[in-house]
């Protein structure tokens, strides 16, 4: 039981998304989502000040969360002068879905106060609209599942990464899609996710990202012996940097690679795809939501509390001691598995139940915290280098 | 004597890893590929979340994890050995 888009794709959610088109427009968004409680508010640390490419990532970016399926309708806050131009992002949204956009400009409305008055009658209007959906039956075909892994340990390789690939393989099963990115983590698994690519294309843009990334990384003088897997990682058991990278990719199953697309960008096919992310978990998840996932699954071992403004994340650990310790933001314990007392098979479809649990609403811990955390990617930028 | 528990991730594997400390003479037992109980005997000291070999490896023979290549032996290991960083080299960030 989801909300039915009229593009076809399904939300799990239904958030109306107040979203500051610039870091200027922040706190007075940040105002207007208060005084309206039932809304989402996504702040732009930049929005400004970017060039080429990476204002380009910016955009795609904004324009893909304000797109995702979760999202009933938005309110854009702006200030009027910034690169982030309203009238070309509210123009690429429109070409992509024909939900409720509503844009407000403080220098337009004439300051803090007016801008915050109008928009609070919007909200409100907004949410009003949104209270009359319900849910009804659909497609789980149209589910796309972000995937992340995040303060890895030696268990996540040994059960909560193979726990969530068993689910990831049932999804693309009954026809979903599955997301697999940070790219630094492929390094070492190129020349085993490449034979497992679709068709030539796709195998060649999976040897330009990933080979790619090794051999700038390289040529920086960043070199992987003793690095990656560090001292930690070996005294947890991990001995090689294949071995390392293979527990992570473990979490996206073991069907074909469907397609590889670009940070933010929506997949054109279903099944298996790769999004090339960077390997920090915030900015990672953000473009696989951009990407159209209503669902995140994120596997880590010595737990972080982050959650998702748009979606649902189901954190999901291993690590018996980290639960113990610090277990108030897991969702999904498969201890079991490390343990003896439940097989990866059984887990696995434990999992599953509970990841159909949350997409008919029920609520992760990081929701009912409330955490949100957004982070858009970011080229490296030229200034201030010359000191 | 103590059962040790372990997890063979794929039956291509020729390493188990381990789910607990094993010691010296300690048994580890495993399914095999015709999903049959095997079970071996561990010939030193292994910490818990490391390898131990369940077959003889030759030296630069590959050593499988996950039904895929994680690195070369660097010697010979005999199955019970531990492997780790001192005789399994990766073939990924080796010059």
């Amino acid at each position: 039981m989801a909300f039915q888009r009229t593009d076809g794709s399904i939300g799990i959610r239904n958030h109306v998304l107040i979203m500051s088109t610039v870091a200027c427009s922040n706190e007075t968004a940040r105002r207007i989502s208060f005084v309206v409680p039932k809304t989402v508010f996504i702040p732009n640390p930049k929005g400004c000040g970017q060039i080429g490419e990476g204002m380009e990532i910016s955009m795609r970016t904004l324009v893909g969360l304000a797109c995702n399926p979760n999202v009933h309708s938005v309110l854009l806050i702006g200030l009027g002068c910034e690169s982030t131009k309203s009238n070309i992002l509210v123009r690429r949204i429109r070409e992509k879905t024909s939900k409720r956009i509503e844009v407000l400009l403080i220098q337009d409305e004439g300051g803090v106060e007016k801008t915050t008055e109008k928009a609070v009658i919007l909200a409100n209007d907004l949410v009003r609209e949104m209270t009359l959906e319900n849910r009804a039956e659909c497609d789980l075909s149209q589910l796309l599942l972000a995937t992340n892994c995040g303060g890895s340990d030696a268990t996540s390789g040994l059960s909560s990464n193979p726990i969530l690939g068993k689910c990831s393989d049932r999804l693309i099963e009954i026809g979903a899609t599955v997301l697999l990115g940070e790219t630094t983590e492929l390094i070492g698994t190129e020349h085993i996710l490449m034979k497992r690519a679709k068709n030539e294309e796709t195998r060649k843009r999976l040897e330009l990202i990933i080979v790619g990334l090794e051999n700038d990384l390289v040529s920086l003088n960043i070199n992987f012996r003793g690095v990656n897997p560090g001292p930690g990682n070996m005294k947890g058991g991990l001995s090689t940097l294949e071995e390392k990278a293979l527990g992570g990719i473990s979490k996206g199953g073991t069907t074909t690679i469907n397609e590889v697309i670009r940070y933010a960008d929506k997949p054109q096919e279903k099944g298996l795809i790769i999004m090339d992310t960077p390997g920090f978990d915030i900015e990672s998840v953000t473009g696989m939501v951009a990407g159209g996932c209503q669902i995140c699954a994120f596997t880590t071992g010595r737990g972080t509390p982050i959650g998702n403004a748009l979606v649902p994340m189901i954190k999901i650990c291993g690590n018996r001691e980290s639960i113990r310790k610090m277990g108030d933001h897991i969702d999904f314990d498969v201890s079991d598995c490390i343990s003896g007392e439940q097989s990866i098979e059984e887990l696995s479809e434990k999992l599953y139940n509970s990841l159909i649990e949350v997409c008919e609403g029920k609520l992760t811990r990081s929701e009912i915290y409330g955490f949100g955390e957004i982070s858009i990617y970011r080229n490296s930028e030229i200034w201030c280098t010359h000191l | 004597m103590k059962k040790i528990r372990c997890l063979v991730m794929s039956k291509s594997d020729n390493v188990a890893t381990l789910l607990e400390e094993a010691k010296l003479g300690d048994c580890i037992d495993y399914l095999d590929l015709d999903m049959k109980n095997q079970n071996l005997f561990v010939l030193e000291n292994v910490d818990q979340y490391h390898k131990v070999a369940i077959e003889d490896i030759y030296r630069n023979q590959v050593i499988i994890k996950y039904g895929e290549v994680i690195g070369k032996a660097s010697t010979i290991i005999r199955k019970g050995e531990w492997v780790h960083v001192h005789n399994l080299n990766s073939i990924k960030t080796t010059d």
